[in-house]
Parts: structure tokens; sequence; C-alpha cells
């Protein structure tokens, strides 16, 4: 058995394993505990929800040192207005989430029961604020059984219940939201909805990191040549598009359903082996065999997002197809922004400090969504990861400035060794690059 | 308000006369106000099948004299006889005798039983249950939570007198139908069954810890409300001129069933087993309509969701076959007939009329063996009613909360009475 084949037996079965891990408590614990309601009055710009929470259901959804006790008052309340944050999103018809603002949280004991109610303003941002899907999981997504019955005042004061959220049906949609959707939204809402998702990015890019160099055993050796990079690159991104595009049609026609929660873990572990990938060589040549390995499980979840707008099962194989063009795109534009200081860092970082660098943060983040998808903590990363998903132009401007700081700094150090770049042609691009930033 | 004659003969007869006298002199007043408008009406077919109330002379303590009027009520409704006890209180037989036919305006009647029960009250009690009818906060300020939890205004059952006491139920009786108060007296009654037990933590339940209001100035013209309520059962009743109306009110209970002196109690036990007689004559397609979610879902518009309307979901009644429409109407009778059966029957002939607009809609099992609980809801362009087994604090089926609403006419708006 070649070091290859044993490695790719080793992540098989620990994907396996993942699987298991995941899956079958899930499927276990079926008791149902008080249910909770979303109260959403819809006013003139925008929503104005009362969500209601039980907290010995809340408590069986967080793990226990999230319960209460054991943190203050305030750190408390403010893990389950994260939390609630979380797993509320409402998309207009514009395809893009509205910004919730969370507010007056009270918690209260009724008749022997405790509840959290807390109020969330839902900004439409200019959309029609009677025209919404909604989608709201907290507590369900981690105990069986659990529902929310979502209530629904309008603008008139006509007040109805459109729906319960649960297990099954997580997403609700109001008004004539998505009955209009054409290719062109889809396309948008593919593009925007991956650049929303850091996950699908970071798996992306950690994957790509290594492209310059080539696997030698179980190092990198350093050998960065642009054409080679390209081809690598393309390479991985379309090992990934098919790899996707498989699972996010079975499961948009139906043909497959894999609950979310499972696909959220698998995801976050898939930036994990990218990550492992950029600092070892898992797999000699291997990264589009992980593309699209991974890019099967990816699919699920942007299936996900399909549900989440509420188009799942009235999906033309059209719209289908406008969606993946979506998320190619933005793929594509993620990669052409990055790429050219990647491989500028790669040239200088001979000795691949940077690049374990950047796979260690990435395998960090990979760890907090694993642990947070598993409800063991709290995302410990999010505000970073907003941050960062909200400002993609200042990710790549700043490493674009690595690039040039890193570039500039050997320049000056090592060029009378420079002869790093043994392809002139490869050469020039580069520089130009440098000099112009 | 000024002090009226009987005011002044009451209070008179309260300073003097021992205790017994008092209540003979309060009696005899009650007895000529509501005389006067029987007389003057010139009805003599008065009817003698009425609910008696037999608020006993001879009850010592406030809580029994509820216990004691909620058994009474309770074991006519369930044996059927009628006058089960002995009327020896010449005020509760007069009440009796005058709030229940059919043919003529109940509004005297009822303008009579508020004023009475303000005779029998001291300046400041009168002072505290008095509001100005524009006070539109108190018009609204009720609430299905216990005492603790909410803070109700006027005087507290408990606190007043056994004359005031009396006086309030002939009020209910004059609002209400021979059904309607002994439902309401089953639900108010439940209070204490609880109390019993118990069941609520640190928070204070029983039939005590129910308030009055009176909002406005009793009057056969001008409109006026009042407010009795507590945990889990409150009516709001708003009069002007002949017209009543007793939306919103909260009919709700727990224990759904429990035992006083002997009978067993179930206050909304017809409601829910009608409910269940709908539900079970539907076919799948129809089910399929009527059924929207299988779990328990709670009050979509109770408390504090005053002014609104509710979108058309469930199973229209035009969907519904004559025999199935029946049950529809026997369910919504309970609610459209806790008024008294003057009103009530104008209120149920409007009803009928829409009820091919009507819709049930259903939460929860569909199975009554089940033992979950359920949810139904009622709602059509006059009505609203809700029911809802509340999962908190014991199991569903023993705690309900419920709603009865009409979206034109909460408060009295259809007649002017409305929150302005």
């Amino acid at each position: 058995m070649t070091d290859g084949r044993r490695v790719r037996a080793a992540l098989a079965a620990l994907t396996l394993t993942l699987v298991a891990w995941v899956v079958l408590p899930a499927t276990a614990s079926a008791h149902t505990l008080d249910s909770s309601s979303v109260r959403i009055v819809v006013g003139d710009t925008g929503l104005d929800g009362t969500i209601s929470l039980a907290v010995a259901a809340l408590d069986a959804a967080f793990d226990a040192d999230r319960r209460s006790g054991a943190v203050s008052a305030d750190a408390y309340e403010a893990e389950v207005l994260a939390y609630v944050d979380e797993h509320l999103i409402v998309v207009g018809s514009g395809g893009e989430a509205w910004v919730e603002t969370y507010s007056n949280f009270v918690r209260q004991t009724t008749e022997g029961i405790e509840t959290i109610t807390v109020d969330v303003a839902i900004d439409a941002g200019g959309d029609d604020p009677a025209d919404f899907a909604i989608t709201y999981d907290a507590i369900i997504e981690a105990v069986g059984g659990h529902d929310a019955v979502l209530v629904l005042e309008s603008a008139g004061g006509v007040v109805s219940t459109p729906g319960v959220f649960s297990t099954s049906e997580s997403t609700l949609t109001i008004g004539e939201h998505a009955t209009s959707v054409g290719a062109i939204d889809m396309v948008r809402f593919g593009f925007h909805h991956v650049l929303d998702g850091a996950d699908h990015l970071l798996f992306l890019v950690t994957l790509l990191l290594p492209a310059p160099l080539i696997a030698a055993g179980r190092r990198w050796r350093h050998e960065p040549k642009l054409g080679r990079s390209v081809r690598r690159v393309v390479h991985v991104v379309t090992a990934f598009t098919v790899g996707h595009s498989i699972t996010l049609v079975a499961s948009a026609l139906g043909w497959v359903d894999v609950p979310s929660r499972p696909v959220e873990v698998l995801i976050a572990a898939s930036v994990a082996v990218s990550a492992v990938h950029a600092i070892r060589p898992i797999v000699r040549g291997g990264e589009p065999a992980i593309a699209v390995t991974f890019g099967l499980v990816h699919g699920l979840a942007f299936a996900g997002i399909l549900r989440d707008l509420g188009l799942d099962g009235r999906t033309s194989l059209l719209a289908l197809f406008a969606f993946n063009l979506g998320i190619e795109l933005a793929q594509l534009a993620v990669t052409a922004c990055l790429f050219p200081s990647l491989h500028l860092i790669a040239i200088r970082d001979r000795a691949g400090v940077l690049r374990t660098a950047a796979a260690v943060i990435a395998l960090a983040a990979s760890i907090a969504w694993m642990l947070d998808r598993l409800g063991v903590l709290s995302n410990p990363i999010a505000p970073i990861e907003q941050a960062l998903v909200e400002h993609p132009g200042r990710v790549v401007l700043a490493l674009a400035a690595i690039a040039v700081a890193v570039t500039a700094s050997s320049t000056r150090h090592f060029r009378p060794t420079a002869p790093v770049i043994d392809d002139v042609e490869d050469a020039e691009p580069v520089a130009m690059l440098a000099e112009r930033v | 308000m000024h002090p009226t004659l009987h005011d002044r003969i009451t209070r008179r007869a309260r300073r003097h006369l021992p205790a017994g006298a008092r209540r003979a002199a309060t009696a005899g007043t009650m007895a000529a106000l509501l005389l006067v408008p029987a007389a003057c009406s010139g009805d003599d077919t008065v009817s003698t099948s009425a609910t008696t109330v037999d608020v006993s002379a001879d009850a010592s303590s406030a809580t029994s004299a509820a216990a004691t009027v909620a058994t009474t009520a309770a074991t006519e409704a369930t044996t059927g006889t009628a006058a089960a006890t002995t009327a020896a209180d010449a005020t509760a037989t007069t009440a009796a005798a005058t709030s229940t036919s059919t043919s003529e305006d109940a509004t005297p009647a009822i303008v009579a039983a508020a004023n009475a029960f303000l005779t029998s009250l001291t300046d400041e009690e009168r002072d505290a249950v008095l509001f100005d009818f524009g006070d539109t906060e108190q018009r609204q300020q009720w609430s299905n939570l216990p005492e603790g939890l909410y803070t109700r205004d006027g005087l507290m059952w408990g606190n007043l007198d056994e004359d005031s006491q009396q006086a309030w139920l002939g009020v209910l009786q004059a609002i209400l139908s021979d059904e309607g108060y002994t439902q309401v007296l089953g639900e108010w009654g439940a209070d204490d069954a609880l109390a019993a037990t118990d069941g609520g933590g640190n928070l204070v339940f029983g039939t005590d810890y129910y308030w009055v209001a009176i909002i406005g100035e009793p009057s056969e013209t001008e409109p006026w409300q009042f407010q009795f309520g507590g945990h889990h059962v409150t009516v709001n009743a708003t009069i002007q001129g002949p017209d009543v109306s007793v939306t919103p009110s909260f009919i709700g209970v727990q224990p759904a069933l429990y035992d006083s002196e002997g009978n067993e109690i179930r206050p909304l036990g017809t409601i829910e087993d009608d409910a269940y007689a709908l539900l079970g004559s539907l076919d799948d397609t129809q089910l399929s309509s009527a059924v929207l979610g299988d779990t328990l879902i709670d009050l979509v518009v109770g408390p504090g969701q005053d002014g609104k309307t509710v979108e058309a979901q469930g199973i229209a009644g035009a969907d519904l076959s004559a025999e199935q429409q029946q049950l529809l109407l026997t369910l919504i009778a309970h609610y459209g007939g806790l008024v008294n059966e003057e009103d009530a029957s104008a209120r149920m002939a409007q009803l009928e009329a829409d009820l091919a607009d009507t819709y049930f809609a259903w939460y929860g099992p569909t199975d009554p063996s089940d033992g979950s609980g359920i949810y139904f809801r009622v709602s059509g362009p006059y009505i609203v009613i809700e029911y809802s087994g509340q999962e908190m604090g014991g199991a569903a089926t023993d705690h309900i909360h419920g709603i009865y609403r009409d979206p034109t006419n909460d408060y009295g708006a259809a007649f002017g009475a409305g929150l302005s």
C-alpha cells in the first residue's frame, strides 16, 4: 500500500466516522419540549419580531457550559442573542438577507415555565417588507421534535399562522416571494450566497494555497511556476464545480435528502482537510480529488441555500443552472482576486511560513466551526468571520498588501540570489503586479 | 357619581342596622330596582326556569360563596335539573326571574344589577371600581396571567363583602345566558382547585383573586363597560342602549376537570367535545384543509392583541355539508350564546348568516385518545374563537387558554362604543 492510498483510506474512514458521529445522535434524541414561537409584524420598511423560547428547550440545545448560572447574566443574554441571530435569516425579494437588530431580552417565569423573549427589528433594506422568505431553526436544529409556530401580522393587522418551523421545514415564504424569481435573480442568489458563506470560500482558498508548489513525498517542494499554478487552479475549481453541481442538482430535485447539520459539520471538516493538506500534502497532486470529494458535500449546502430562499421543490433545471452559474462566478471572482497575491507570496515564501500560518488560521476556523456546529460551543470567531465576509474588498486588499510587502522585503534581502523565478514568462506579470500595487 | 336615594338608604341601613337587616335592605333595594323595569315593560311572562343563584345568606366566607355558586351552577348543567336549589334570598330570585326573557331588552336588567352592585359598595370602593369611559387603557387592562404576574385595577372579589359579592353575581347573571353564567363560574371555580393543588409555584391563584371594574356609569342609553376577570377567565362586557357585546373575553380553565363538593366539573368540556365532533365528521380531503399542523400552538389574538383580524385559514363553512355546518354552529353557539338570551339571538343570527364564510382550523393530534391537547380556531367576518391547550404547567389537556372576539365589535366598536 502506498502512502497515498493509505492516506486516502484514512480520509475515507475519517469522513465515515464524522458522518456517523454527527447523524446518529441527531436521530436518537427525539423528545418534545415546550415549543417556541416567532411573531412577526410587517411594518412599512421592515419587520418587528418577537421570538419566544422555552428556557428548558434552549438549555437542551445549548451545551452545559452555556447554561444559565454557569455564566453571567450578560454573557448568557449575549449568547442567546447570538444564537438566535445565527438561526434566523430573512431574505427579501432582492435575494439579500435583511439586517436584524436584537433588543429587549426578557427572561421570566410564567406558571412554572421559564421563557425568554427577544425582540428583533428586521430592516427590509428597501425591499418590499411583505415579501420574504424566513428561515428559523433555533433549538429545532438541536432538539428533536421541537418546533416553532410563525405568527404573522400584516401591516393591516391581519393575523395568520402561515406555518410551523420544524426539522423538516425550516423556511417559510411570505407574500409573492420567490414566485417571480428569474434566471438572472438565480445567478445573483448563487453569487451572493457563496460570497456570504465564509466556509465555502475558505475551503477553496485554502486548497489553492499550495497550487504553486509540488508535493514531494510528505513535503511541499518550492517550485512556483505561473503556468502550472494556473493549471492547478483551473483543475481545483473545475473539480469543486463538478462535485457540488452533482449534489446540488440531486438535492434540489429531491433525489437525495441529507439533514443540514451533518452537512455543515462536514463542510467545516473539509476546511480542516484542505488546511492540513496545505501544510503537508495529504495526497500528491490530490487537490482536485479533495475538491471533488468535498465539493459533493458543499453542493448539499448550496441546495440548503435554495431551501433557505424558499426555492426548493419548485426549481427548474434552468433555474438550477443559473444558480450554479452564480456560484461559479463567485468562485472565479474570488480566485481571480486572491490568486495573484497567493502566487506572489508563494514565490518569496520559500520556507512556507506564511502558507503554514494561513493554513493554521484556516484550521483554527474549521475547528471553531465544527465545535459550533456540533453544539459544543458557540462560534468564537463569528465576529471576525462576519467582518471578513462583509468586507471582501478589504480581504483582497490586505492580502495584496502582504504580497507586496513580502515581495518588496524579499527583493531587498534576496536580490543577489533572486533566481527563484526560473521562468521568465511567468516573472513578468508578477513583477508588473508588484510594481502596480 | 352623585349618591342616589338608594345609595343613601343603603348607607343609612349599613350604619344603623345589624347585618341581617342590612342584607334585607340591600335586597329590598335591588328587588325594587329590578322590578321597576320589568313592570314598566309590561312583561308578565317571567321565566321561572332560570338558573337560580343561591348565594346562601348563611355563607360564611367569600370563597365559599363563590364555590357554592360554581357547584350549584355546574350541578344544574350536568344533571339538567333547572333550579336545583331553593332560593331563599329575595334578591337572587328576583334577579333570576328578570334576566332571562328572550323577548325583552336585557339592558335595563343589566343596568339595574350594576347599579345594585354599586349601591352595595362603600364610597371608597365605589371610587376604586369606577373608571371614566374614556379610559381606554383601563378598558384594555385585562389578562389571563395570574395575580402576581399582572396588575389589575378595580376591586378584588376577595375583598368585597358578601352583599357586594352577591350583587356582582347578579350583574354576571344579567349579562350572561344560563349556559354562559354556568361556564364562567365553572372556569372561575377551577382556580380554587388549582390553588388547592399548589400547581403554580409561588403565584397566587384562587377565586378571590378576580377583579371587577366598571368603566363608565351603568346606563340604559350611554355606553359603558365592565370587566370581570382574573386567571383563566375574563368577561369584558360593553353595553350601549339595547346593544351588548361580550367580546373580547378570555375563556380558559385549569384544571379542565375538577371536583367541587362531590361534583365533577368540566367547564369547557362540551366545547372540546363539540370541537372533536366537528373534526371527526370531516373526511380526509376536508381534514387536509382543516388541520394546519400536528403540534399545539398558542393563541394568536390573545390578551393584548386588540384591534386585529384573523386571516381565513382552515376549512371554510362553505366546504362543509349541512350536518357539518350544524356541528360548526353548535360549537360557535357556546361562544355566541355566552351573552344573555335576548342579545344572543341577534348575535347567533349574525353568525349563522356568515357560516359559509367562517373557517375552522386545527393544530395538534386529531385523535381524542391521543391525550396531548388540542388547538382549534374558528374565524369569520364577525367572530374569532381560539381554544389552545397549554403545554406549560402540566398536561395540555388540563390547561386551556381561549379567546372569544368579534373583530368588528370588540369593546362594542360596532355600536360606537369602541376604543377611541
